[in-house]
């Protein structure tokens, strides 16, 4: 027999997996309304709901989100509250601050360049501001359930919120309530082929933008060897019109748990323990 | 210029002795300057800043006591009867607080070398909890229950330390045995379903459950997972009573242990029967679902 035919025929056994460039089944999903709102503004969405109550100059919040209940009474004057997506590192504690998005195997040509959209968790901050401007994070709330994952060794490695997408070659319609979208930027820097299926981002420098529609950041992944890559945040959003967040970066500790040493630069990190 | 330097100015001291002991001091007084700031650089983070503080004025007051003792030869002040009366001092002292510089040395490396933290979890000589403080004497520790334990470092250097915290993920393991009746390829894939949805069950490195042993009471079943060292604890509560009930969902339970004893000749089916005269129960109820399968049951004769 033919090898070619040999060939189809462990193709045509072979289970395939579904392809998914520019598609997505999040098309028709209701979509989540973030900005600023004032006070007598609840929601009821997707299983959340939130709300203030004026009692007697105070405010009451309660919050509610599939069993998961939490309040707080607010002492503000002409105050308001934002609802904006923040980096889904805070969930259910504050347990890293690396997150690693595992995808399907794209192998690079030497000196390539290419651009593809992956999906993110998010998770969805509630700030209170003062009429001057003053905020606080006041609640985090998620429609993920939160996963980690060691990326590296135990003794030289780092805890990441895990999270699996597909590769998309165009923006897919995602719903912005849950998954962000991530334009990663692949840059082999080497003379060979070059094979990646993970990218672990440091969360300074990733910052997210919003609009009606869509949740998004940006990411620069450079290649440097075979098992080698710089990967640091790129501050744009991927289309025009997009508002930026609140970054909760600044109102955070960074994780005692981040092991490697010289492995991260302000706010680039070097994946030196695999790109597979 | 040489003449100036040798006039005598008081006794046999000369203009070059006075210049010298002053450049001594001042060069005294920018070396323990000098010294001082790269010892607080490199302790800085290492140590609490008050013992950073201790460490530094000693070495400083040490740089100041030998400069001072230079600078003073330059005035012609023989001082060797007070080093040889700081000598005697000396060894006595040392004789005495033989301890407390051996405790004294061991922190010094301890810092330097830095197999603990403060806030790390950590169990030395069956001393299990938090480090609270690490002095130049002296470590503290919280025990997990809320007690103080003081740690002399040189009994602390010279221990096997475990420092649970030191790397970013462990693992941990469970034993868990199910009715030797119960489908085991089951059981696994309903623990494995429970420790995926778990948070602190790390995705990698992967975690494993497998037939581990053939016990005598019932199949023994291995779980292993990986957690962020921090959130192990957390990982480790929630877990077992979630498998545990998910197991329970899938009609896979916990087997007794059970010793059926058989005597004389006394047919065993007619033995079980009689069991259950008398009672509301069934045999198997009262048995145990593992009796329906004899081979399950530990037969003694006697």
């Amino acid at each position: 027999m033919p090898i070619s035919r040999i060939y189809n025929a462990a193709a045509a056994g072979r289970r395939k997996r579904p392809l998914s460039y520019g598609k997505s089944d999040a098309g028709n999903s209701p979509v989540f309304t973030y900005g600023k709102f004032s006070f007598d503004y609840a929601v009821n969405f997707a299983g959340l709901s939130l709300g203030f109550e004026d009692k007697n100059g105070m405010y009451h919040y309660k919050r509610n989100i599939t069993g998961w209940k939490h309040e707080a009474h607010i002492a503000v004057e002409n105050g308001a509250f934002y609802l904006q997506p923040i980096e889904p590192l805070n969930l259910p504690d504050n347990v890293t601050d690396f997150i690693e998005i595992k995808f399907r195997e794209i192998t690079i040509e030497p000196n390539g360049k290419t651009v593809v959209f992956l999906t993110m968790p998010i998770e969805i901050g509630v700030f209170l501001e003062t009429k001057n401007g003053d905020r606080t994070l006041l609640d985090i709330v998620s429609f993920c359930n939160p996963k980690f994952s060691l990326y590296g060794a135990a003794s030289r490695g780092v805890i990441t919120r895990y999270h699996e997408s597909e590769v998309y070659s165009l923006p897919p319609a995602v719903r912005n309530y849950q998954e962000g979208l991530l334009r990663l930027e692949l840059e082999n820097n080497t003379d060979e082929w070059a094979t990646v299926s993970r990218v672990v981002l440091y969360q300074k420098g990733l910052n997210l933008y919003y609009d009606e529609s869509c949740v998004s950041a940006c990411a620069k992944m450079i290649i440097q060897s075979s098992d080698v890559a710089d990967v640091f945040g790129v501050d744009q959003p991927i289309r025009d019109g997009m508002t930026e967040c609140v970054q909760v970066f600044e109102q955070r500790r960074t994780t005692p748990f981040c092991n490697i040493e010289g492995a991260l630069l302000d706010a680039t990190f070097t994946m030196d323990m695999g790109m597979r | 210029m040489a003449g100036i330097l040798d006039t005598i100015i008081f006794a046999n001291l000369t203009v070059g002795n006075i210049i010298l002991f002053a450049v001594f001091l001042a060069a005294t007084f920018i070396i323990a300057r000098i010294i001082s700031s790269v010892l607080r650089r490199t302790l800085s983070g290492k140590t609490e800043a008050k013992t950073i503080d201790l460490t530094v004025k000693a070495f400083r007051t040490i740089i100041y006591v030998l400069g001072i003792i230079i600078a003073c030869s330059q005035l012609k002040i023989d001082l060797s009867g007070l080093l040889v009366a700081g000598g005697v001092v000396g060894v006595a002292v040392g004789f005495a607080s033989q301890n407390t510089l051996s405790n004294l040395v061991a922190g010094i490396l301890l810092m330097f070398e830095r197999p603990i933290n403060v806030g790390d979890s950590i169990v030395v000589n069956g001393t299990e909890g938090y480090v609270e403080g690490i002095g130049l004497l002296s470590t503290r520790v919280r025990t997990y229950s809320g007690l103080y334990v003081r740690i002399p470092n040189d009994s602390l250097f010279t221990s096997e330390i475990t420092n649970l915290v030191s790397n970013v993920a462990r693992r941990f393991d469970y034993n868990i045995s199910i009715r030797y009746s119960d489908d085991a390829k089951k059981a696994i894939k309903a623990a494995k379903r429970v420790i995926d949805q778990h948070p602190y069950a790390l995705k990698n490195p992967a975690p494993s459950v497998y037939v581990d042993e053939l016990g005598a009471h019932g199949i023994e079943l291995k779980v292993r997972i990986w957690s962020p060292s921090g959130f192990w604890w957390d990982a480790r509560t929630e877990l077992l009573w979630s498998i545990f009930k998910a197991l329970r969902q899938e009609d896979i339970d916990v087997p007794f242990d059970q010793l059926t004893v058989w005597f004389g000749e006394e047919d065993a089916a007619k033995l079980q029967s009689s069991l259950a005269e008398g009672t509301d129960m069934t045999v198997e109820e009262i048995l145990g679902k593992s009796e329906k399968a004899p081979e399950n049951a530990n037969q003694g004769r006697v």
